[in-house]
């Protein structure tokens, strides 16, 4: 007779046993969700800097191309603008200088928030309007504060440390041939909370 | 005592078949019995119920122990790299930011602007921006004697302008005034090229990193014919 060991287990060893796959359970699940959680955070991050990367690269094509003296109005810091108009240089013909039509990148507030929009003849009969970024607050952040955003306030003083009072999502400020953009975009992320992205980037006309 | 019958072609052990109870036998498809003495198979049905050992408990807890602390580990890595990234287009940032305010300059005073003598500022001593800047958002290394993240980076930090130096990231030795020789004059006052590298140094999540960033400005001018 071969003896038969159908032995189960007993109570101790599988409470141990639950014991120990419910911490790994636990653990893994928080490890799970925490990279979850930071992988939208990040691909959040990278999609709205982007945004801004992009939006930011079209203006600064722009007024690079343009001349100091055809971008107007001119503003200098502490005054600023969030509406441009100037014409690009397209080249020359015959030895002469050919402008564009002009053009115009401006903030404009809408229901659903601020845009950054692209005009090419505004005001004319063939007038084209390009909205080049969303996501634009109505009051700007900035970097210039510190590491930490800091939102503007409208209250006439400058909060966010950049030398311009009560800006928007976009501003302009010349000394020069030099102009100062200033873009902010934010959106609400995936924790809930609004998450800007904010630049201040410098560009002398070329032409 | 049931009599296990196969389907489909599948042996099935019925060790209690038959009255050989201590016999493992398997009943193969119409009724072919083989007979297998339990002694010759090594171990009887019985033993494929037993439960883990304590060693192999521990060995699964660590291996997935080890697993989880790989994954969380990975993950911290990706968010710290997110984080140099970040830093790291501050310094690209301020660096273009810089060269396109000594573009704004006038040619024939970047030199004496950006080197590092305060005597020389075109504007009066010490008006001028100098050679090192500060980067919002980035701390300077610690050694760094000014504390400034950022540096302007000239073929010499003295008043003096000279082509004959050596400095392989400014390609110099260099022609910097058009006429056509490397000589040991002063070319602060007539220099018609000057190759600049924008330096930014920060401490910062990885550590002590930086960035440079090299140009020549250059004196152009249209002749009229």
């Amino acid at each position: 007779m071969i003896k038969q060991r159908n032995d189960g287990f007993t109570l101790l060893e599988v409470m141990i046993a639950l014991t120990i796959m419910a911490l790994i359970a636990v653990n893994i699940a928080m490890v799970t969700r925490t990279g979850s959680e930071a992988a939208r955070a990040g691909i959040f991050d990278i999609t709205l800097n982007d945004e801004a990367d992009t939006t930011l690269d079209r203006i600064t094509l722009a007024v690079m191309s343009s001349r100091a003296d055809d971008i107007y109005p001119r503003r200098t810091s502490p005054g600023f603008t969030s509406d441009i108009t100037y014409s690009v240089t397209l080249g020359y013909e015959d030895g002469v200088e050919v402008q564009s039509p002009p053009e115009n990148i401006s903030f404009n507030e809408t229901p659903g928030g601020g845009q950054i929009v692209w005009l090419e003849s505004p005001g004319e009969a063939d007038e084209r309007r390009v909205v080049w970024s969303n996501w634009v607050p109505t009051l700007g952040s900035s970097i210039f504060a510190g590491q930490a955003f800091t939102k503007e306030e409208l209250n006439g003083v400058d909060d966010n440390g950049n030398e311009l009072p009560d800006e928007a999502g976009l501003a302009f400020d010349m000394d020069g041939d030099l102009v100062n953009i200033h873009l902010t975009i934010e959106r609400i992320g995936p924790r809930g909370s609004l998450v800007p992205a904010s630049r201040l980037v410098q560009v002398t006309c070329r032409n | 005592m049931s009599s296990d019958t196969s389907s489909g072609g599948m042996a099935r052990w019925t060790p209690w078949a038959h009255g050989y109870a201590a016999t493992p036998v398997i009943t193969m498809r119409r009724g072919l019995e083989i007979r297998v003495a339990a002694d010759r198979l090594g171990q009887v049905p019985g033993d494929h119920a037993r439960g883990m050992t304590l060693v192999e408990v521990m060995v699964a807890v660590l291996i997935l122990t080890v697993s989880v602390y790989l994954l969380s580990s990975t993950i911290t890595a990706a968010i710290g790299h997110t984080r140099i990234k970040r830093e790291r287009a501050i310094a690209v940032e301020a660096a273009m930011n810089l060269l396109e305010r000594m573009r704004n300059e006038r040619f024939d005073q970047l030199f004496a602007s950006y080197n590092g003598v305060p005597d020389d500022d075109p504007g009066g001593v010490g008006t001028a921006p100098g050679s090192n800047f500060a980067v919002v958002g980035l701390d300077a290394w610690e050694d760094d004697e000014d504390a400034l993240a950022g540096e302007v980076i000239l073929p010499s930090s003295s008043a003096v302008l000279l082509e004959d130096v050596e400095n392989r990231v400014l390609s110099m030795p260099r022609d910097l005034n058009a006429d056509l020789m490397i000589d040991d004059e002063d070319h602060a006052r007539d220099y018609v090229l000057l190759p600049v590298t924008v330096r930014v140094a920060w401490t910062g999540k990885g550590g002590n990193r930086s960035f440079e960033m090299s140009t020549m400005f250059a004196k152009l001018e249209k002749l009229d014919e």
